[in-house]
């Protein structure tokens, strides 16, 4: 007996015999990470912007783990580098509940958590993904930090 | 700079199957000998209406590589919703054409390239856009995804050679330099094979053919060049940058979408149309020099950049033509993109696709060319459904599962929708304030990305709930993300002040147009053969709930026309198969065990578990999970559950960092476990991450003689958390029977309730700190849950001569 789904897992690229049971980062995970984030961190409320999302991958003094990295691509505009999936970040972060209103490329999401519940998505994931959320949680700090010296 | 040749050579050193599929195989059989025309042809297009095609056009048009795309559909499967959608791939290609040609004309007006150099660049973009979907499998996106991931490494292999031959010579933005570490935006697979085909000999020699101006070797690289979006070599013109042409062949508002936007609204029948002549008469160009430069763009002027750059602009009489074409791109993907039957019908032939390909690869060993060819053929999305439903191959079982899942299709027998999934579809949704009651919130969060990454396995339970030899015919499709950009790169000269430039954007509202099919887009559906709607939708409702404790509401089944009685016999008939414990989980969804109760799942437990090894976590959160699950505690606890597993996490590290730290050397009542309530605040109050979002106190009303900690939320409205704390010299589980229901003194001073019991504990036997985790549920009036965990400490100070030494600090 051929066995079929076996056949279906194994053309996304799932091992045979492998499971896909434990969760990937994806460019969506790290939109609800960052919303959780700028709500922990900060004044959530008109920071969750597309541009917050950019300036986290793009500023100059991020250096970039490279299992984020490894999900994040880039466009070359005429208002400069734009990573290619911050739509989706920020989508899913709306979809999931972590924020609210919808492709806000130019305009804030409204948090949509409370600090505890932030924190605590935050720990989940960082069970699985602790350097990556540390270094997230490090971005927003020093990004708070540079626009409250303005 | 690199040459046609030393790319392909690249190609094939790095892709060497794929490759060697298009250049040697398919590329020499579809483009074969060229035979150019010499004369024109009038083409007459319901969106273009009359036009004409160069003989350099037509040439490539008669191509059997362009001829096949007559039968690739340009919407896959929409046709079996809508049945006018039959329109093709080469008809798009075609209207795309005519699109850049006529936006070019449009916008290079505006600029000071002379009639030659406008001739050559319009040839080369009409010839790009022409052959940018030549690569397009059957059933198109579906095609070219199912190929993309059975043989990802060629394709990502082809992928980074492209990019890195293809580059932009000029970089538009100063901050692209520092981007180096993150890629180039991914190629869908179908881009990559049309550019392979430009790229082979067969398009060389007949591109030398076709009385381009361009070399064929430049040609073919500028055509490739142009289908990956970066055409910057025919865009630079010294001082002076034509940006447009980009955006001509790459943009937000390119020539692919203003002919497909057009098309597949016409074809479908919608009542709704983008006035595309009025959009495209109102092209112009905006010139961008240092002086009126916007702030927020990242353009450098002077050598060796430009002096001037020409932007796709439009004038403002054109923003409500753009704003038309917005709105009709996204009713386009409400009613057609992502309509629900043309969902289950792609989840069907992606399902099927899937496991044909895979087949042929891993069992039958058959080459990439192989698979390519078979999605190329020339008779298109029909011919391959067609050979799919008369698969015969001496495999019996292939045969049949392939042919089967053909026929269905065929004759447009589709999975039927059993429940839809959203965060406005379930029972906890509070519409009046639009989210989710907080109580829940976690678990809708948690779920959403699990979800979307384990679709399979859902599947799986679904279908092996129902029948253990499940045939795979469960689908999840789980919520499309939107791909409409928001701000485009479009620009509008400022009426009031001339010279100035505006975004687009500053003309209409983009966001309020998407807002208003929000819903759509955000529903997963779980599909299914139409004679087991109810059964799969009680069966999901099930899987769900058990794997994250989400309890779809009645809008989860009405958006799925399952009649509400349907499911609940499902579900009772479901009841009767299963063991004691999920009978609960049924009785919840039934709700006919009284109130509907929180049934946490282990995931729940994972962060306030996270101090603890992960060979103890994941045991200890299960055996949690399923106590908690049974004490039957209503929806609304879900807040006092969460604050409280916030508070454990914090409680779990003190336990792990301190166990065998402490000694109950203190013989005055309470002493010991004064010390321990000191040591544990003052650890508590010097955690950043717990000072951010909590405080602690002492608890100085505290009866009986309990020394308690009360932990409040910085946040609004959630009830503080008691944390009894017991030091006694006897094992942790005697403490547990002891004084778990002591906080019930707390049930009626606005304290959560959910308490934690914190004991220091001593025991001859090594016992792991995950050990010591308990519940107990506390019975009254208003039932209390507490948490319970113990630290061992030593009943005594060890003899100097002991194995054991006393930490340091520990007294």
């Amino acid at each position: 007996m051929i066995d079929f789904r076996r056949l279906e897992r194994e053309s996304y690229g799932v091992p045979a015999g492998g499971s896909s049971e434990r969760v990937r980062l994806t460019p969506e995970l790290l939109g609800q990470l960052i919303s959780c984030v700028l709500q922990l961190e900060g004044d959530a409320a008109g920071a969750i912007t597309s541009s917050v999302f950019q300036d986290i991958f793009l500023s100059p003094a991020a250096a970039v783990p490279e299992s984020i990295a490894d999900v994040l691509h880039v466009e070359d505009r005429l208002g400069g580098a734009t990573v290619e999936e911050v739509t989706r970040m920020a989508v899913a972060s709306q979809a999931s509940g972590v924020a609210g209103r919808m492709n806000p490329d130019n305009v804030s999401m409204i948090p949509k958590t409370d600090r505890l519940q932030a924190h605590s998505l935050l720990s989940h994931y960082a069970v699985r993904f602790p350097s990556e959320v540390n270094w997230l949680r490090e971005m927003v700090r020093q990004r708070s930090g540079v626009l409250a010296g303005l | 700079m690199s040459s046609a040749e030393s790319v392909r050579t690249e190609l094939r050193l790095r892709c060497p199957e794929l490759a060697a599929a298009i250049f040697d195989d398919l590329a020499p059989d579809l483009i074969g000998t060229p035979r150019p025309r010499t004369s024109s042809r009038d083409i007459n297009d319901p969106i273009w209406k009359l036009f004409t095609l160069s003989p350099a056009q037509a040439s490539i048009v008669d191509l059997p590589l362009m001829q096949r795309l007559r039968r690739v559909r340009q919407l896959g499967l929409a046709h079996l919703v809508y049945p006018g959608a039959q329109h093709s791939r080469l008809e798009h290609s075609i209207g795309t054409m005519r699109a850049a040609g006529v936006m070019f004309a449009r916008l290079s007006r505006g600029t000071r390239l002379n009639q030659r150099e406008k001739e050559d660049v319009e040839e080369l973009i009409s010839v790009a856009a022409l052959l940018h979907d030549c690569g397009h499998t059957a059933f198109s996106h579906l095609g070219e995804r199912v190929l993309g991931d059975v043989y990802g490494p060629e394709f990502r292999a082809a992928q980074a050679v492209l990019q890195a031959h293809l580059q932009d010579p000029i970089s538009l933005s100063s901050s692209a330099t520092a981007t180096g570490r993150l890629r180039p935006k991914p190629v869908p697979a179908a881009e990559i094979i049309s550019v392979l085909f430009v790229l082979s000999p067969s398009m060389e020699a007949l591109i030398g053919q076709l009385g381009l101006r361009l070399s064929a070797d430049r040609a073919c690289l500028s055509i490739a060049d142009m289908i990956m979006g970066r055409p910057s070599d025919i865009c630079d013109k010294g001082a002076e940058y034509h940006h447009y042409i980009k955006a001509i062949i790459s943009g937000d508002i390119d020539c692919d979408k203003i002919d497909y936007v057009a098309r597949d609204a016409y074809y479908a029948g919608l009542p709704i149309s983008a006035d595309v002549d009025r959009l495209l008469s109102q092209l112009a160009t905006a010139k961008l020099t240092r002086d009126n430069c916007p702030s927020d763009l990242k353009v450098q002027f002077g050598a060796p950049s430009p002096d001037m750059y020409y932007l796709l602009g439009i004038r403002p009489a054109g923003a409500s033509a753009l704003e038309m074409f917005v709105m009709t791109r996204s009713y386009l993907f409400e009613r057609i993109y992502t309509h629900h039957k043309v969902r289950a019908a792609e989840r069907a032939m992606e399902r099927l696709l899937r496991q044909f390909l895979q087949y042929q690869k891993g069992v039958r060993r058959r080459s990439l060319a192989w698979c390519l060819r078979f999605l190329v053929e020339r008779g298109g999305d029909d011919a391959v459904l067609d050979r799919l439903s008369r698969w015969d191959e001496g495999d019996a079982d292939a045969d049949e599962n392939f042919r089967r899942r053909a026929d269905r299709i065929l004759d447009r027998d589709l999975p039927q929708r059993a429940l839809a999934l959203s965060l406005r579809t379930l029972a906890d949704f509070q519409r009046d304030v639009g989210r989710l009651a907080s109580a829940t919130f976690n678990t809708w969060s948690l779920a959403f990305e699990d979800i979307a990454q384990n679709t399979l396995d859902i599947e799986d339970g679904i279908d092996g709930l129902l029948d253990p030899r499940g045939d795979g015919g469960i689908y999840l499709d789980w919520v499309a993300s939107n791909p409409v950009k928001e701000n485009p790169d479009i620009w509008v000269h400022d009426p009031s002040s001339p010279g100035t430039l505006l975004r687009v954007n500053r003309y209409f509202d983009v966001e309020q147009l998407s807002n208003a099919y929000r819903d759509v887009k955000l529903t997963g559906w779980i599909f299914c053969d139409r004679e087991r709607k109810a059964d799969v939708a009680a069966a999901a409702a099930y899987v769900l709930h058990e794997r994250y404790d989400l309890l779809p509401g009645p809008e989860a089944f009405r958006r799925a026309k399952v009649p509400e009685n349907d499911h609940a016999a499902a579900l009772r008939v479901l009841r009767t198969r299963i063991d004691d414990r999920a009978k609960s989980l049924v009785d919840n969804l039934l709700g006919t065990s009284g109130p509907r109760a929180i049934k946490p799942p282990p995931g729940a437990w994972l962060s306030a578990l996270a101090a603890l090894d992960e060979a103890e976590r994941l045991p200890a959160a299960g055996k949690l999970s399923d106590k908690v699950a049974a004490c039957g505690f209503p929806r609304n606890f879900y807040d006092d559950f969460q604050f409280a597993l916030v508070v454990l996490e914090f409680l779990v590290r003190h336990q792990v960092t301190f166990n065998r730290h402490a000694i109950f050397a203190h013989s005055i009542p309470y002493g010991n476990e004064k010390r321990f309530q000191g040591h544990l605040r003052d650890f508590l109050s010097g955690d950043k991450d717990f000072s951010l979002i909590c405080t602690v106190e002492e608890h100085t009303s505290a009866s009986g003689g309990s020394v308690d900690l009360v932990v409040r939320s910085k946040d609004r409205n959630r009830r503080p958390v008691i944390v009894e704390l017991k030091s006694e010299k006897s094992g942790h589980e005697k403490q547990y029977e002891s004084h778990a229901g002591q906080p019930l003194q707390y049930a009626e001073a606005g304290y959560g309730r959910v308490t934690i019991l914190y004991c220091q504990y001593a025991s001859e036997a090594s016992v792991r700190p995950a050990d010591t985790l308990d519940v107990r549920k506390n019975d009254a009036d208003s039932p209390q849950l507490a948490i319970c965990l113990g630290q061992r400490a030593f009943a005594s100070v060890p003899s100097a001569g002991g194995a054991t030494t006393v930490p340091p600090g520990a007294v």
